[in-house]
């Protein structure tokens, strides 16, 4: 995919996200995100599906005052997983899982997921999020979430606290730092 | 050196290479090399291992987001490679090449036995665990006490002075306890236990008087001296990223400190990639005369002569060799005209303990992964036997703010901002123990080596043939209900206990097998490690061992090859060698 392209696909991905993601900082967020994996062509799914993916897991870990999932590179953090290290009955499982997400929601609402006002989305993740034991899809795409935005460079340096030689051990008030380690 | 024909007696040694041979550089070999380096003697120390360069450990800086899958290991890598290795402890996918390829290296679990090996030249000691403790009175006495095993040819007072002449080399920080059951060493500052483990140890050694918490000891440069310094060795950065290999040399490895030690006197030879499958046997002299090896690159098969030989390849990786090393005067391994040799194959016994949450001091946290916590010394047995089942154990662990920003919150319920950034604080104080006991020495228990199959190189496999008895049982059992009633005690909240079956080897303190002892009709070793028939052959790593104490056996098998060295030196002067 040359850089032409690679915009494009940004454009169509912020698009996608709906409004608030029109905003250029976000659009940098996701290049950022992007970074992680040079080619922008997801391994496993499809761009419809890696934007539900991407949808999913921004609403779970939003941007805030920190940068959410999306900037952190989890969607194309998920693919690569999916492609690489998922095994076959995991992998098609999730893409069985997201499809069907997409499937009820429009029976539902009668309008495509990415297409729900961001407040209907939220809702949607909120129930699953309720009924999370009984929504393995969900569940796996949650702690990936998680994975992926706390082992970015993102989620370890900015959310959190990185010290990768953090010197002696010293005891030290929590208001001292404020956050965790990562 | 010769290339070796294929009737390796036919060799005629004219010449001898080296002073001394040290096969293995891991705990015993590094340090035997050391020793043998700065006494003037030329040495060669031969390791199966792939050769390694202190400061240039591929992983060490790694972030998470460099790594392929953020540091989760793929399944199909594991089945492939590492499907013995991953079952034991710190295999990891920055730690991983640290590691010996199971599909490569071959052994045959008549009973189950998981065996950690090392891929590198460095041994375990590039990903050892680096809890150090001395071993007490009691631990010498055990096997002569309750009839287990045989008797130890030494006590702890001949060993108590080269564990102060090992301790400074290598680095232990710990606190001075003046306990007998713990020996205190020379150490360097201890490491601060945080506000969670005082207050553990402050209520668990007022509601179990004779217990202690006290801080972990670890091989860790609290404070380095110029000994370390001289080493190009620094401070502990407390990275917690020990087994990817640490340039500061913050924790002691033969790699960053004992084969550097050698290294510098200039009688160092090291040859990496070198699987020492014989100990040549010279019927004429009664000695060993040499080893043979192959370079498992090449394929090259190569003899080496010296004047005494050191086994250090670990406690099986030794037994393997011996017992390989057949003539006509010893056709079951040299020196074994007992049989015993491969017999008494012990380990410690793990995987029990328990879990809790310390209430409050939410607002007190730390800079600094630690690399030690507590130690809770035995407490069982000591003066008299109080317990159905006999000898001891002790525990390892320490206190952590939980950790809330991992895929464990999967499970949880929360979404969004709030969720968010609920992640970012650190969770409740946490303090875990599990414990290591003291396992039998059983004869029953042993390895040998398999009539017929060999691995790619040539050498027959090993078959391991161990199980734990009653005795272990029962003490597993006290281990857990120990620690949930400590915890408890302590005020400690959600107190879990675990007690999960760990077979024989999983705590990778395998000992045994050529046992030092009084009477070569029963043991294969001498008190100064010394095969009891072939006087320039020694063992001094784990095979060696009699018994197994309940602490971790790494400064014990050091301060024993200083020992034996020092042992060996006067005898080669003296001409007796």
């Amino acid at each position: 995919m040359d850089s032409l392209n690679r915009r494009e696909f940004i454009a169509g991905l912020a698009a996608m996200l709906g409004t608030a993601a029109l905003t250029s900082p976000l659009v940098n967020a996701v290049e950022v995100g992007l970074t992680f994996k040079p080619s922008n062509k997801p391994d496993f799914f499809s761009k419809y599906q890696l934007n539900i993916i991407a949808r999913i897991s921004e609403i779970i870990i939003p941007t805030t005052d920190t940068p959410g999932a999306i900037a952190a590179g989890v969607p194309f953090y998920i693919d690569h997983m999916a492609a690489n290290w998922m095994n076959k009955n995991q992998s098609s499982q999730l893409i069985a899982g997201i499809d069907k997400i997409a499937t009820n929601t429009k029976a539902t609402y009668g309008k495509d997921f990415l297409a729900l006002d961001n407040k209907i989305q939220v809702e949607i993740v909120q129930a699953l999020d309720d009924n999370r034991k009984l929504e393995p899809t969900y569940q796996t795409l949650k702690s990936y979430t998680l994975i992926g935005y706390y082992t970015s460079k993102i989620g370890m340096t900015v959310e959190l606290n990185y010290d990768p030689i953090p010197g002696p051990y010293k005891e030290i008030p929590l208001s001292d730092v404020g956050k965790a380690w990562s | 050196m010769n290339k070796a024909n294929n009737n390796v007696e036919a060799i005629e040694i004219k010449t001898v290479d080296f002073d001394a041979i040290v096969v293995g550089s891991g705990m015993s070999g590094g340090y035997a090399a050391k020793e043998f380096c700065e006494k003037g003697y030329k040495t060669l120390v031969l390791d199966r291992g792939k050769p390694i360069e202190h400061g240039n450990y591929e992983t060490e800086f790694k972030a998470p987001w460099d790594m392929v899958f953020r540091g989760k290991m793929h399944a199909d890598e594991i089945k492939e490679k590492y499907f013995i290795q991953k079952k034991g402890h710190g295999v990891s996918d920055y730690s991983k090449h640290h590691f010996i390829n199971d599909k490569e290296n071959p052994y045959i679990q008549e009973k189950p036995y998981l065996w950690t090996r090392s891929s590198k030249v460095g041994g375990k000691s590039l990903i050892w665990g680096r809890q150090s403790y001395r071993w007490n009175k009691l631990d010498f006495e055990a096997n002569k006490k309750d009839g287990h095993g045989i008797d130890w040819p030494i006590r702890y007072d001949d060993l108590a002075p080269w564990y102060d002449y090992v301790e400074p080399f290598i680095g232990i920080s710990g606190s001075y306890e003046n306990l007998d059951e713990l020996p205190d060493g020379k150490f360097l500052p201890a490491l601060p236990m945080n506000i969670a483990e005082r207050q553990v140890k402050t209520s668990i050694e007022k509601s179990f008087p004779g217990r202690k918490v006290i801080p972990a000891r670890v091989a860790h440069l609290t404070e380095p001296q110029d000994v370390h310094l001289a080493l190009g060795r620094g401070q502990c950065q407390s990275r917690s990223e020990c087994s990817r290999g640490c340039s500061w040399g913050g924790y002691y490895s033969s790699v960053s400190a004992s084969l550097p030690a050698a290294k510098r006197t200039g009688n160092l030879t090291l040859t990496a990639n070198a699987q020492v499958q014989e100990v040549l046997y010279d019927g004429n002299t009664g000695k060993a005369s040499g080893v043979r090896y192959v370079d498992t690159v090449s394929g090259e098969t190569t003899i080496v002569t010296a004047r005494v030989i050191f086994m250090c390849a670990s406690t099986l990786g030794t037994l393997q060799i011996l017992m390989n090393s057949t003539s006509k005067n010893y056709p079951r391994g040299i020196g074994n005209t007992s049989g015993v040799l491969g017999h008494y194959i012990m380990d410690h016994i793990e995987g029990s303990g328990a879990r809790g949450t310390v209430p409050g001091h939410l607002n007190s946290y730390y800079k600094g992964r630690k690399p030690g916590g507590v130690y809770i010394p035995r407490f069982q047995n000591i003066n008299e036997q109080q317990r159905e089942y006999l000898r001891g154990f002790g525990y390892q662990g320490g206190a952590s703010r939980a950790t809330r920003s991992n895929a464990g919150r999967a499970k949880q319920a929360g979404i969004g901002k709030n969720f968010k950034e609920a992640s970012r604080i650190p969770g409740n104080w946490k303090f875990v123990i599990w414990s290591f006991g003291e396992v039998l020495p059983d004869f029953n228990n042993r390895v040998y080596l398999h009539p017929s199959k060999k691995d790619q190189w040539g050498m027959p496999l090993l078959v391991t043939n161990v199980e734990y008895g009653k005795n272990e049982a029962e003490m597993k059992k006290a281990m857990t209900d120990n620690a949930v009633e400590m915890l408890e005690a302590a005020g400690l909240k959600n107190v879990k206990e675990y007690n999960k079956a760990m077979p024989p080897g999983r705590s990778i303190h395998e000992m045994g097998g050529a046992c030092m002892g009084k009477d070569p009709k029963t043991s294969y070793l001498n008190s100064w490690n010394q095969s009891h028939e072939v006087t320039n052959l020694f063992v001094t790593d784990g095979a060696a061992f009699s018994s197994t104490s309940c602490v971790n056996p790494s400064i014990t098998f050091m301060a024993l090859t200083a020992r034996a060295v020092d042992y060996a030196d006067k005898q080669l002067k003296a001409g007796i060698l």
